[in-house]
C-alpha cells in the first residue's frame, strides 16, 4: 500500500520548503553586491525585488506550520524532491526579468539547469549579460552542486530531521558520523578547491592580458563550475574563449577533483592516501578512462580535422574529461562537435556522460560504483553457479575498507541503472519525435538526464516547449537519481486520488489475494 | 569463504609496503606532471611547437596586397558571384572609417588605395580558389564552416569581451572575439590580429557597452592546425565600421521602491512568525 501524505505532512513539507527559500535569500546577496559594485542598477532593482519575493514567499510557507516537529522519512523525501523545483521557480525570476531569456520557461530551464548542475544554457546574448546575472547563475551552481539539503543541514535548518534528508538527496555516505559535520566538511573542501582554482585561473587570465576585475570574476565562476562539475560559462565561446592551454589544464584537474567521492577527499586529508589507490571506484574509473581515451583517440584519428596530434590531444582529452565528470565544458564548437567529430567519437562522449563519475561526488550520471557493484554481483552469481552446494560465495569491494556486496546494494544499483536507461531512451524518443536526428536526440537526452550538459544544438533559446519541459524533468530526476523523485510523485498522485478510490483499489487487491490463497 | 581466500591471496601478492611505495611514486609522478605541463603551457604553448607561426607572418603581407587589390578593383562589392554568400554587408563603407591594414592596404586618410588597371589580381602565393574574398557573416562561418575553410573571408561583427595575447610570451598577435551583428542568428568567431589592428578597438562589448563593430578580412580555418583545432580567422586587414559606445544604467531611486516594499513586507511577515512561534511555546 502506498503511503499518502496527510494534511499535516503537507503543512510540514510546506514549512521546510519555506525555510529553504528564506535561506536561499543569502545566495541573492552576492549578485546584488556585484550589481551595486559595477553600477548595474537595472540588475540591482531586479535582485532587490527578488529578495523581497523570496522573503515573502518563504515566510508565508513557514506559516503553514508554526512548530513543524521532526521530519519523518516520508516528509523528508517530499521536501528534497520538491525543493529543487520550487526553488527553481523563484530563482528564475531575476533571470526572466533580465530580458536575456525568450520566455519564463527558458528562465526556468536555466534555473533548473543551474541548480541541478547540468550546465545546459538557453540564455540569449550571454556576452552582454550583467555580471550580477552571471553571479546568480554560478551561485545556483554552488548551491545545487553542494546540494540544497546539504547546505541547509550544514546551517542546522532542519534540526534532527537532517539524516533522512541527507540520504534522500542522493548522498548516502557520511564523511564523519554526524550529518551536520559531514555537510560542513563538504562545504569547506569545496571552498578550498574553488579558492585555489580561482587563484590559479586568475593568474593565467592576467598573464594573457585580461582586466583584473573580469579575470577575478570569470576565474571564480569557471572554478565553481568546474568543481561542481556543472558547466555554465560566462562567455558564449565556452572555455575556448580563453585560448589558453594552461587554463584548460587547471580546469581539467579541478573537474577531476570534483568527481572524486568526498569521503575519499576526507581520507586523503587524514593522510590515508592508500584509500584512494585501493578504492574500487577510483580504480574502475582509471580503467574506464583508459579504455575510453583509446577508443576516442582511435576514432578521432580517423576524422579529417582532428587527426593531427596537438589538436587531438588538446581538444580530445579536454572533451573526454568534461564528459566523464559530467561538467559539460566545451573547447570545441557545437558545429565541430556534431559535424567534425566522427560518429564514434560523438557516441563515446555520450557514453561517458551516461556512465558518469564517482558516487558521493558532485558528478552526475549513473556512477561508476554502481557498475562496479553490478559487475561484482555478476561474478558472484557465476561463482555461485559453479561452486558446490555447501559453498557460500561472498563478494566484496574496497571503499574505505572492505565492504560486502549485499543483495540490497545490487538491487539498488540495478534499479537506478534501469531508471537512468529508461529515461535516456524516452528522452531520445522525445527528441526524435520533435524532428531531430537520432544521434543528436540520444546525445541530448543523455546530457540532460546525466546532468552532463554538453549540448549538440537541440537546447537553444526558445526551443519547443514540450521538449524543453521533458528535458527539465530529466535534469530534475537525474540530479535526485530518480528514486526520491519517483517516490515524491507517487506520494502526490496517491494523496491527490480520492480516498474512496484508493480504498476500493485496496479492497480489490485484498480480494484477489484472498482468492489466490484459496 | 571464497571471498576471504581471495583477499588473503591478494594481500600476499600486494604487500602493504609495495602498495605504499607505488602510491607515493604515483603521487610524485602526478605532481611532477602537473608542474611540467603547467610550466610548458605557460612558456611553450603547443602552437609554438608546430612552428606554424611563419605561415601567419608570411600570409599577412600577401593577404594585404590581395585585400588592397580586391577593395580597389571591385570597389563596393568584392565578393565573387560564385561565392553564393550574399550578406548585404556594407563592404565599401569600411573605407569611410579609419582602416588600418598593416599600413599597406588602405591609405592614411581612410580611403582605399587605387591600383590602376588591375582587376581581381591573383595572389601568386595563394591557391586559385583562394583568390576570391567571400563576403559573409559570422553566423555563416559558424553554421557552414566547410564552405569557407581555407578561404579569404570578410566578416563584420561586434568586438566583445576581452583582447587576449596569443600567449603570455608571444604578444605580437592578439585574439579578439567577434559576435554576429544579427541578433536573430547569434554566433561568435575568434580573430587573430596584430597589435596595430587590435588597437583600433575603442570599446569591447559587454553589459552596458556596445563594442566596436569591425570588418575583418582574413583566412578562415574551420579547425586551425596552428591553434590546435579551433575555428578562427587570421586577419589580414581590420577596419572599423562603427565605434563602440557605453550605455550605462541610470540610477533611478523610484525604481527600487517595489523591491524595498517587498523586502519590508517579507521582514514584517518574518517578525510576525517569530512572535507567534514564541507565544505558542
Amino acid at each position: 500500500m502506498w503511503q499518502r501524505l496527510s494534511l499535516y505532512d503537507v503543512r510540514v513539507v510546506g514549512h521546510y520548503l519555506g525555510v529553504l527559500i528564506l535561506f536561499s535569500t543569502f545566495g541573492l546577496l552576492p549578485p546584488l553586491c556585484i550589481a551595486v559594485l559595477f553600477g548595474e542598477w537595472s540588475a540591482a532593482e531586479r535582485y532587490l525585488l527578488t529578495i523581497g519575493v523570496f522573503l515573502v514567499a518563504g515566510s508565508i510557507l513557514r506559516f503553514l506550520r508554526i512548530h513543524p516537529g521532526r521530519l519523518s522519512r516520508q516528509q523528508a523525501l517530499a521536501v528534497t524532491g520538491l525543493a529543487w523545483l520550487v526553488l527553481a521557480f523563484f530563482a528564475a525570476i531575476p533571470l526572466h526579468l533580465s530580458g536575456h531569456y525568450a520566455n519564463y520557461l527558458d528562465a526556468l530551464f536555466e534555473a533548473v539547469s543551474g541548480l541541478t548542475t547540468t550546465g545546459a544554457s538557453v540564455v540569449s546574448d550571454l556576452d552582454h549579460l550583467a555580471y550580477s546575472d552571471n553571479m546568480w547563475r554560478f551561485m545556483m551552481h554552488l548551491m545545487g552542486g553542494l546540494g540544497l539539503i546539504v547546505v541547509g543541514i550544514s546551517f542546522g535548518l532542519f534540526g534532527k530531521g537532517g539524516a533522512s534528508l541527507f540520504t534522500s538527496e542522493a548522498r548516502s555516505e557520511h564523511v564523519v558520523p554526524n550529518v551536520v559535520q559531514t555537510a560542513r566538511f563538504i562545504g569547506k573542501i569545496t571552498l578550498v578547491f574553488i579558492a585555489i582554482a580561482t587563484a590559479l585561473v586568475t593568474t593565467l587570465c592576467l598573464s594573457i592580458g585580461m582586466e583584473p576585475a573580469r579575470a577575478l570574476l570569470q576565474s571564480f565562476w569557471v572554478s565553481i563550475s568546474a568543481f561542481m562539475t556543472a558547466g555554465f560559462v560566462p562567455m558564449s565561446q565556452n572555455i575556448m574563449y580563453y585560448h589558453s592551454l594552461a587554463i584548460e589544464f587547471v580546469l581539467v584537474l579541478v573537474m577531476l577533483m570534483g568527481c572524486i567521492n568526498f569521503t575519499i577527499h576526507a581520507e586523503i586529508i587524514k593522510g590515508r592516501t592508500r584509500s584512494f589507490f585501493t578504492d574500487m571506484e577510483v580504480r574502475s574509473a582509471a580503467l574506464w578512462l583508459a579504455v575510453i581515451v583509446i577508443a576516442f583517440m582511435a576514432s578521432l584519428a580517423g576524422s579529417r580535422l582532428y587527426s593531427d596530434l596537438p589538436a587531438m590531444v588538446r581538444r580530445g582529452l579536454f572533451m573526454i574529461f568534461a564528459a566523464f565528470s559530467t561538467t559539460g565544458f566545451q573547447n570545441i564548437t557545437t558545429t565541430q562537435l556534431t559535424d567534425f567529430l566522427s560518429s564514434g567519437a560523438f557516441l563515446v562522449l555520450a557514453i561517458l556522460m551516461a556512465v558518469g563519475a564517482c558516487s558521493g561526488s558532485t558528478a552526475g550520471g549513473i556512477k561508476i560504483q554502481r557498475f562496479g557493484i553490478l559487475a561484482k554481483g555478476v561474478v558472484a552469481t557465476l561463482k555461485e553457479t559453479l561452486a558446490p552446494d555447501s559453498a557460500r560465495v561472498v563478494a566484496s569491494y574496497q571503499h574505505i575498507g572492505r565492504r560486502m556486496v549485499t543483495p540490497e546494494l545490487v538491487r539498488e544499483a540495478t534499479t537506478v541503472l534501469l531508471l537512468y536507461g529508461a529515461t535516456y531512451i524516452i528522452g531520445a524518443l522525445a527528441g526524435i519525435a520533435s524532428g531531430y536526428e537520432a544521434s543528436q536526440a540520444i546525445f541530448e537526452s543523455i546530457a540532460m538526464a546525466s546532468n552532463g550538459g554538453i549540448t549538440s544544438g537541440i537546447v537553444v533559446p526558445g526551443m519547443a516547449w514540450p521538449l524543453e519541459l521533458f528535458y527539465l524533468f530529466e535534469m530534475w530526476a537525474g540530479r535526485l537519481e530518480f528514486v526520491t523523485l519517483i517516490a515524491v510523485l507517487i506520494q502526490i498522485v496517491v494523496s491527490a486520488t480520492p480516498s474512496s478510490f484508493v480504498g476500493w483499489v485496496h479492497a480489490r487487491k485484498n480480494d484477489r489475494e484472498r482468492k489466490t490463497r484459496e | 569463504m571464497r571471498g576471504s581466500q581471495h583477499i588473503n591471496r591478494a594481500s600476499v601478492l600486494w604487500p602493504v609496503s609495495v602498495t605504499q611505495a607505488v602510491s607515493r611514486v604515483f603521487a610524485s609522478a602526478l605532481v611532477c606532471a602537473f608542474a611540467c605541463v603547467f610550466a610548458c603551457s605557460m612558456l611553450l604553448p603547443i602552437s609554438a611547437w608546430a612552428d606554424d607561426q611563419v605561415s601567419f607572418e608570411s600570409a599577412a603581407p600577401a593577404l594585404d596586397s590581395e585585400s588592397a587589390s580586391s577593395e580597389t578593383a571591385s570597389g563596393e562589392s568584392s565578393e565573387p558571384a560564385s561565392s553564393g554568400a550574399a550578406s548585404g554587408e556594407p563592404s565599401g563603407s569600411a573605407s569611410s572609417v579609419s582602416a588600418v591594414d598593416g599600413g599597406q592596404a588602405d591609405d592614411a586618410e581612410g580611403g582605399p588605395v587605387e591600383v590602376e588597371g588591375e582587376e581581381n589580381r591573383v595572389d601568386p602565393t595563394q591557391r586559385a580558389d583562394n583568390s576570391f574574398i567571400y563576403d559573409t557573416t559570422v553566423d555563416s562561418l559558424f553554421s557552414q564552416p566547410s564552405l569557407y575553410d581555407g578561404k579569404i573571408v570578410q566578416v563584420s561583427g561586434e568586438a566583445i569581451g576581452d583582447v587576449f595575447a596569443e600567449s603570455p610570451v608571444r604578444n605580437k598577435h592578439f585574439w579578439v572575439t567577434l559576435t554576429s551583428v544579427d541578433a536573430d542568428n547569434p554566433a561568435t568567431i575568434s580573430v587573430l590580429m596584430s597589435k596595430d589592428q587590435a588597437k583600433q578597438i575603442d570599446h569591447l562589448g559587454r553589459y552596458g557597452v556596445v563594442g566596436t563593430t569591425l570588418q575583418v578580412r582574413g583566412i578562415y580555418h574551420q579547425a586551425c592546425q596552428e591553434h590546435e583545432g579551433i575555428p578562427d580567422v587570421h586577419a589580414s586587414s581590420v577596419s572599423v565600421l562603427a565605434r563602440g559606445y557605453e550605455h550605462p544604467d541610470l540610477l533611478e531611486v523610484e525604481r527600487f521602491i517595489p523591491g524595498v516594499l517587498a523586502i519590508g513586507l517579507g521582514l514584517i511577515l518574518m517578525t510576525i512568525y517569530y512572535f507567534i512561534r514564541e507565544r505558542a511555546r
